[in-house]
């Protein structure tokens, strides 16, 4: 996921054709075959079986980031996304898991079972696994590829 | 505005009692500036006070003639019975937030400030007052930023890639503070520094305030058809798109600037790069500075007012939206344009 990771922030951060092009080669010709697999299915805008709604996701935010709901709209208005919003309004935490996480292939990472299994069914507090596991910052996503 | 001292007039922020402005958008004849930038500091007074640290950054900014009182932070001076006295706003060099005193009640306006470190100017001091006026550029909990230390290192091996890849640096950022703050940061063991000549003159005006900055050159100090590959180029927004970064190429572009928190704002700002640096506070350094000051009434201007005065309400404080001609951090031009055409 780490190599996931750089290959998207390399992507982001360039607007020549050429270094993109350059960073997916560099990243196809050293990653496993089963990742790489899985790079083409996410890089092709297809996704896998939700795990928790966004309407689950932004209350677990509201209330770990101990923001208002008005508040919360006000940001989203401002960044227009809502995944960058809770990624940008959660605080910083410890984050072990999250770095194992990122250890791991793709592969094993695509396995929502193990992260949020059943939590929608479960009344809304925000499970301990998103607490820990998702309060890193997407700015981070770049420094922890490097 | 809920306090005696302060007024709203088309020229500013008038302060009847002392017969002055504070950080006047039009010309007036006493005019009390918290920094020089130029929404805060405007041509045509008849007489300013400002901190002393910033003389130099004040005089290259509004000329060497104009008639000032200087003051060192934390030195009262007493106008029409208005106990005047600048602190350090932490801003950009010679920023001050001004605390009024009049029959025991205490006003503080603190201009532009931000709790962050930086080598370049004195720290913001919090100052207990009855009335705090803040701004609130970044007053959503969307904006928070990192130790200036760890944006270094961005910088900076952004910087030595660019150099392997046989590229120059481009980086744009504000002529006054955020350049200088950016010099600071750089690790000059990596190439030679270039800055554009807005930006050189403030640098000038830093480095005779006794604030080191690192070796920079301008592109006139070089001959003609000199290669620019492994060099860092800071520039004004204005530069962006214009022939005067021919010379450089090929070279890889960022931004410096708060707003590059947000991926879309970074898009739109067509670079490659964004570093997430900011001379204001953040959403939590606002809250922490303005409990800090004591005050029960809060003035919010400039920024993201309506959202966060309605949050300081929420949480028990009597804050009001103060409307002034105040902008903050523009990710646009207009600064330099006007440093540039001024030269």
């Amino acid at each position: 996921m780490k190599a996931f990771a750089q290959l998207f922030a390399e992507l982001d951060q360039t607007t020549s054709t050429n270094e993109k092009i350059a960073a997916l080669v560099r990243y196809f010709s050293s990653v496993p075959a089963d990742d790489a697999s899985w790079a083409i299915y996410f890089l092709s805008g297809r996704k896998v079986k939700r795990a928790v709604t966004s309407t689950r996701l932004k209350e677990w935010s509201l209330e770990v980031a101990n923001v208002p709901d008005w508040l919360f709209d006000e940001c989203y208005e401002a960044v227009g996304d809502l995944a960058e919003t809770i990624g940008l309004i959660l605080p910083d935490g410890a984050d072990p898991v999250w770095q194992t996480v990122l250890e791991k292939p793709l592969i094993e990472v695509d396995q929502p079972d193990d992260l949020f299994s059943g939590l929608d069914d479960q009344p809304c507090h925000p499970p301990s696994k998103f607490q820990v596991g998702w309060t890193e910052r997407p700015q981070r996503w770049r420094r922890a590829a490097d | 505005m809920n306090t005696a001292l302060l007024e709203l007039r088309p020229e500013g922020l008038y302060c009847a009692v002392g017969d002055f402005y504070v950080d006047p958008w039009r010309p007036v004849p006493r005019a009390v500036v918290t920094h020089a930038h130029s929404d805060h500091a405007r041509w045509g007074c008849d007489h300013y006070l400002f901190a002393q640290a910033g003389e130099h950054v004040f005089k290259t900014r509004l000329g060497e003639q104009i008639n000032a009182t200087m003051l060192p932070y934390g030195n009262p001076i007493n106008h029409h019975g208005v106990r005047v006295t600048l602190f350090p706003a932490g801003h950009v060099l010679g920023s001050s937030q001004v605390r009024l005193e009049h029959r025991g009640e205490v006003v503080v306006v603190s201009g532009d400030y931000k709790l962050a470190d930086d080598p370049t100017c004195v720290p913001f001091e919090p100052i207990s007052c009855d009335y705090f006026l803040s701004e609130s550029t970044f007053g959503l909990p969307i904006y928070r930023w990192e130790e200036p230390a760890i944006i270094a290192a961005e910088i900076n091996r952004w910087w030595r890639q660019n150099r392997d890849h046989g590229k120059a640096s481009v980086v744009y950022a504000y002529a006054l503070g955020k350049a200088q703050r950016i010099l600071a940061l750089l690790d000059p063991s990596i190439g030679p520094i270039i800055c554009h000549g807005a930006i050189e003159r403030l640098n000038r005006a830093y480095r005779a305030s006794q604030v080191a900055l690192p070796e920079t050159k301008m592109v006139t100090d070089f001959p003609a058809k000199t290669s620019f590959a492994g060099a860092i180029v800071i520039a004004t927004p204005s530069a962006q798109h214009t022939s005067w970064l021919k010379r450089f190429e090929p070279y890889a572009e960022a931004s410096a600037s708060g707003w590059m928190a947000v991926r879309g704002i970074r898009r739109r700002r067509g670079v490659d790069h964004g570093f997430i640096l900011s001379d204001h506070a953040d959403w939590q350094s606002l809250i922490q500075a303005i409990k800090a000051t004591g005050a029960q009434s809060v003035g919010i201007t400039h920024g993201y007012t309506e959202s966060f005065s309605k949050f300081l309400c929420e949480q028990g404080l009597n804050a009001e939206i103060v409307s002034t001609r105040f902008e903050g951090e523009v990710d646009e031009p207009e600064e330099s344009v006007e440093v540039a055409s001024s030269s």
